[in-house]
């Protein structure tokens, strides 16, 4: 595939990134210092577990972040994950294992766009499906150094649980660039299935965008973002105690 | 921001937790203040400044649930704007309580509330204008006098129907029921009633015989129809200056 970078595995493959499994999975790595934004344009769809490929920012194996296109228990999605202090966790799964109501799916996409950001010790994770409007998935905080290594990698399993197909996955650039921080728009359900977990995840001058929907919550906003809901008539919010604002956090 | 939201079956609606520049709009808030008791309110404001309220549906439930608010701003929560909404079926419809100074509270229609539609209780300071309140059970407006303190909240322009009590209004203590000639002050319902020989002052749609709610509180110039028109509720004003030089001219 001219212009692309391809990373690929044999069969049967063994390419891990996880502290249980190995890590042998092949990738391409460079230095990075300081705050960046890492994105990176993925083509190409995995057809069997556990697959996947993206954004690497590695500063051991007890510390390094993945955030990818994945191929898990038959679905594709979106994953970002991380092990810090040498304690594995999902910081956000797309939806359709885990939270089959949202809305985020992307079995019928062949192009898909990771956007990871550093600003201190918190690493932003976005995705976008057109390289332009990007959704806003998570915040870690990771204490990492200011020097690490940031690059792209290919996982593929295998047997005995796993397919033992090969793989490969294709990526039309990579691109490192001071770090941008992009106003975000959270949308509820698709990015996040309730109200409080997007504002939780927000950070100060986000959006989040509700959907139509009766959310079953009680709300607590204690940052300044925007809270809007699609319709007034439809969007609604019941048995809360009440949105409470508070804190000394306006909000805008 | 706040907006576009249904907020149901709640103790509260909204609750506005010490936080400045908040705004709330265009949500409904329907049922809640469930539980009822002190505090609990539709939409509450609680020691926070610069909050916008505006055109929201605030319903209570029926029958009222004892001593809840539709909008309820409260300890020091100062130079709000309350704005364009509808506030029904609470205890109180929309009140002032402890400090709660230097706000506006403008074209709002609040109606049918049990034991008052305005109310405040040791707020200073605060505009009423363009409001339509009817239907309350017990006051249209009640402001809680005390000796001490001089309210001096301002009303005019604001449609004042008579309860279903009759006629009640506690005007408490120090406060302004007009806006001066020729901008006037409110339309009371059961005026013609009670002054059956005024007349009108000049074209100017104001009757030449003052209201008087009590021995301390009166209206100047009340008008003789409902105030139809929309203030615009100013909440800053940026000065700046026209230097005229010789040679020009104002068009």
């Amino acid at each position: 595939m001219p212009g692309y970078l391809t990373i690929s595995t044999t069969s049967p493959p063994d390419r891990d990134l996880y502290s249980v499994i190995n890590f042998w999975a092949p990738r391409v790595m460079q230095n990075i210092t300081g705050n960046f934004t890492i994105d990176t344009k993925l083509v190409g769809a995995f057809n069997a577990s556990i697959q996947s490929g993206g954004i690497l920012v590695w500063q051991d194996q007890n510390n390094f972040l993945r955030l990818e296109r994945a191929c898990r228990d038959g679905y594709q999605e979106i994953l970002f994950i991380g092990t810090i202090n040498g304690v594995f966790s999902v910081l956000w799964s797309s939806p359709e294992t885990s939270n089959p109501g949202m809305i985020i799916k992307v079995s019928n996409i062949n192009t898909i766009y990771l956007m990871l950001t550093r600003i201190g010790m918190t690493y932003s994770g976005y995705y976008s499906t057109n390289g332009l409007d990007w959704d806003f998935l998570a915040n870690i905080t990771m204490e990492t150094p200011y020097s690490l290594m940031g690059g792209l990698y290919l996982v593929n399993r295998g047997p005995p649980e796993f397919s033992s197909t090969a793989s490969a996955v294709s990526f039309d650039y990579f691109r490192i660039s001071p770090a941008k921080v992009l106003p975000a728009t959270i949308i509820v359900p698709d990015i996040y299935p309730t109200i409080q977990a997007a504002i939780n995840a927000a950070s100060a001058g986000d959006t989040i965008y509700v959907r139509n929907g009766t959310y079953y919550e009680n709300v607590v906003v204690n940052k300044t973002i925007s809270l809007i809901g699609e319709n007034k008539n439809t969007t609604v919010v019941d048995r809360n105690i009440g949105i409470v604002l508070h804190e000394k956090h306006p909000m805008r | 921001m706040i907006s576009n939201f249904t907020f149901m079956n709640g103790e509260y609606g909204i609750y506005v937790d010490s936080a400045d520049h908040v705004q709330v709009r265009d949500n409904n808030v329907i049922n809640c203040a469930i539980g009822g008791g002190y505090w609990v309110a539709g939409i509450a404001v609680y020691s926070s400044r610069n909050v916008v309220i505006s055109d929201n549906l605030v319903l209570g439930q029926k029958p009222y649930n004892a001593a809840t608010s539709g909008i309820f701003l409260t300890e020091n929560s100062d130079n709000c704007l309350v704005d364009s909404n509808n506030v029904s079926y609470f205890d109180s419809g929309i009140y002032l309580f402890s400090y709660s100074d230097s706000n506006i509270i403008s074209n709002n229609i609040v109606s049918y509330n049990h034991h008052n539609n305005l109310a405040g209780g040791y707020a200073f300071n605060n505009t009423y204008f363009g409001n339509t309140e009817y239907g309350a059970s017990l006051y249209g407006i009640c402001f809680q006098g005390y000796d001490q303190y001089i309210g001096n909240n301002r009303f005019y322009h604001n449609n004042l129907a008579r309860a279903l009590s009759g006629w009640q209004i506690l005007p408490g203590n120090g406060n302004i029921w007009d806006n001066g000639y020729p901008s006037g002050g409110n339309y009371w319902s059961d005026y013609q009633t009670r002054y059956s020989n005024a007349t009108e002052i000049d074209g100017s749609d104001i009757w030449n015989t003052s209201y008087v709610i009590d021995a301390n509180n009166t209206d100047r110039y009340p008008l003789m129809k409902p105030w139809t028109g929309h203030d615009v509720a100013i909440t800053s004003v940026a000065p700046s200056k026209t230097v005229i030089t010789e040679g020009d001219s104002m068009v």
